[in-house]
């Protein structure tokens, strides 16, 4: 009992702080559930789960609360609306989350205990879900309710059951993925070329399997850009007379064949953050903007350069919304929007100056 | 005796109100609590921070503790007649065997999942343009680089939003297939759908608990397996984060029935 709580807890903290939440609040209902019958498997539970707890603070950093504590300050939330994903959310708790919690006010057995565990592991899962409450955030977040929901609509009934199964393939799965390809732009013909591309790479590992000893020099290579065969090395080539470059836009700056060559040859300055991400608040910003400085080189897009200009911060916020599907009308910006993109840029194009031009990117210096 | 007044009172209460007056009247509050009254409580200008609801003067912390103070009133309001999921599920779900099916169910699926992962490698994950439709699987790689080339350490040396187990088993995973030749997105993708079998095992063993007639079973299963694939493919989004805390609650659960069953067959 012990050592299955504490592996339950620890996996739960090694995944994330919400996830570690959860999974420790739904245990400790469960563990007060079984009293006062099962008073020592209650306090075995809880015992297991304050010396994972300690053992967790001794080994992890501060610094594994932090996106909790930004998630929790406000930091990366978008306004709740009656979007489909929400209002199916919503009525799933409403419906299902009650029915657990009671089921240990009716009787005192450990079946009831867990029961009343999984709404509190539901309940738990409200905040992630509905802070960043975009379509992805809400179901995943959802996911364990929504398989607990399915049980109990069996419990009630085939015509219940197959009105959830019904509505939630259609919210769920087909608005879910249908919104994200949409999002993340999935068209006809790179589904065609997927078929040629698969073929290709198949052929190229069977010839390899024919070949050990090339398979073993392969191995032994560093990695090699797959744009070097692709479209040809030379461009990348000329980044070769920098030591260190900085890439302040992270992975999302960047094409895949620059930042695989600029790796492959590890010419990328590490740095604390990766471009704009988990940068919730103005002082993370400003912690930012002080490792941006501490750079003497770095590469942006030639697009990125001006990225502060024509900007409308407080439209695009709006815009964002309504394509969410998170706001039935325009509301007014009470504050004004902090970006990150756009506070680097201004950085980057007061504090650097162009130094070579390769490609659609510009290698920039330090100046001030 | 006390709470055998205050369950005594909670009857007589729940049966004068009629279950529609109460759906309309939690709905509407609920619509009022999430998405008008958080507009009235909007944080303060100072100290600014990244968010559309600080934008919008949006307060969530209010919809969230609205939200769940619906769902304990309707917790007063459940009466036993209508609770008919867990009251008899059987204490040894540990013992419960495995539907057949089920299982022909999660070799689907997870060739399924093989499928979706081998394409969008392929067609996505390869090419050389900007990340798109594997956006979420960008950090993971990005952080895996800087771990193997320079030693960096998660939450000291970089930021990272997630646990410890996100951060160095994508690494790990390289450092156990780059003898092969596999390059670190190759066997960052191998990882991803490793978790994801372990996920979708996590699914099958929770469903397959649940005290209802096997198709049931097989019709919730194949739809949360089919759902339960994030085309961003970041370690972020996997089936097994989000079914972690019920499925962990399930082991100690069952743990405990099996302590139980066994004491009392010893006895």
């Amino acid at each position: 009992m012990i050592a299955t709580t504490m592996m339950v807890a620890a996996s739960g903290i090694a995944v994330s702080p919400e996830i570690a939440i959860a999974t420790m609040a739904a245990l400790t209902v469960y563990a007060i559930g079984l009293l006062p019958g099962g008073r020592l498997t209650a306090l075995e539970v809880l015992a297991a789960q304050a010396l994972v707890v300690g053992l967790a603070v001794f080994l992890i950093p501060q610094d594994y609360l932090r996106s909790l504590i930004s998630f929790s300050q406000g930091g990366g939330n978008l306004p709740i609306g009656p979007a489909i994903h929400i209002l199916f959310y919503a009525c799933i708790l409403l419906i299902v989350v009650p029915r657990l919690l009671a089921a240990r006010l009716f009787e005192s057995s450990a079946g009831a205990s867990y029961a009343c565990a999984l709404g509190i592991a539901s309940l738990a899962m409200v905040p992630p879900a509905l802070g960043r409450c975009d379509a992805s955030h809400v179901f995943l977040n959802g996911l364990g309710l929504f398989t607990v929901a399915f049980a109990l609509f069996a419990r009630s009934g085939t015509r219940r059951f197959l009105t959830y199964t019904v509505a939630y393939l259609l919210i769920v799965f087909v608005y879910f993925q249908v919104s994200n390809a949409r999002t993340y732009g999935i068209s006809r013909s790179q589904l065609e070329s997927a078929a040629t591309l698969i073929k290709a790479d198949f052929v190229r590992l069977v010839a390899r399997s024919h070949f050990s000893s090339s398979q073993t020099a392969n191995a032994t290579r560093p990695e090699t850009p797959a744009s070097a065969n692709a479209i040809g090395a030379d461009p990348y080539a000329r980044f070769d007379v920098y030591d260190a470059l900085g890439l302040p836009y992270g992975s999302y700056g960047y094409e895949k064949s620059l930042q695989r060559y600029l790796w492959g040859q590890k010419r990328v300055i590490p740095e604390k953050y990766m471009g704009a991400l988990d940068i919730y608040d103005e002082s993370q910003l400003q912690e930012r903007i002080s490792e941006l400085a501490r750079m003497p080189r770095i590469v942006v897009q030639k697009n990125f350069l001006k990225l502060y200009e024509h900007r409308d911060p407080c439209k695009e916020n709006q815009q964002y919304l309504a394509a969410a599907l998170l706001a039935v009308r325009s509301r007014p910006c009470v504050h004004e929007p902090l970006d990150a993109d756009i506070e680097m840029a201004k950085f980057i194009d007061s504090h650097y100056q162009v130094e070579a031009e390769i490609g659609d990117y510009l290698v920039m210096k330090r100046c001030k | 005796m006390l709470s055998s007044g205050i369950a005594v009172t909670r009857s007589r209460v729940i049966r004068q109100v009629p279950p529609a007056l109460i759906y309309t009247i939690s709905g509407a509050a609920t619509y009022y609590l999430l998405c008008v009254l958080p507009y009235a409580f909007p944080a303060a200008a100072y100290p600014r921070i990244l968010s559309a609801s600080y934008v919008f003067g949006f307060n969530n912390k209010v919809a969230i503790l609205g939200l769940i103070a619906v769902i304990a009133v309707l917790t007063f309001f459940q009466v036993k007649s209508r609770f008919g999921f867990i009251d008899d599920l059987p204490e040894q779900v540990a013992v419960r065997r495995l539907d057949g099916p089920l299982v022909k169910l999660f070799a689907v699926a997870s060739l399924w999942y093989l499928a979706l992962t081998v394409t969008i490698y392929f067609v996505v994950a390869k090419t050389n343009g900007f990340y798109r439709f594997d956006w979420e699987s960008s950090h993971f790689i990005w952080h895996t680089r800087m771990m193997y080339l320079y030693g960096s350490r998660p939450y000291l040396d970089f930021v990272t939003s997630y646990g410890p187990a996100l951060a160095y088993l994508p690494a790990w995973s390289y450092s156990a297939l780059k003898p092969f030749g596999i390059s670190i997105e190759a066997s960052y993708y191998v990882l991803h759908y490793v978790l994801n079998l372990v996920g979708l095992a996590a699914l099958t063993m929770l469903v397959n608990s649940f005290a209802i007639a096997p198709s049931y079973k097989r019709i919730a299963f194949s739809s949360v397996a089919l759902s339960g694939f994030s085309l961003p493919m970041g370690l972020s989004g996997l089936l097994i984060r989000y079914l972690l805390p019920y499925v962990g609650l399930l082991c100690v659960h069952a743990a405990n029935a099996y302590e139980v069953t066994r004491k009392s067959s010893g006895a």
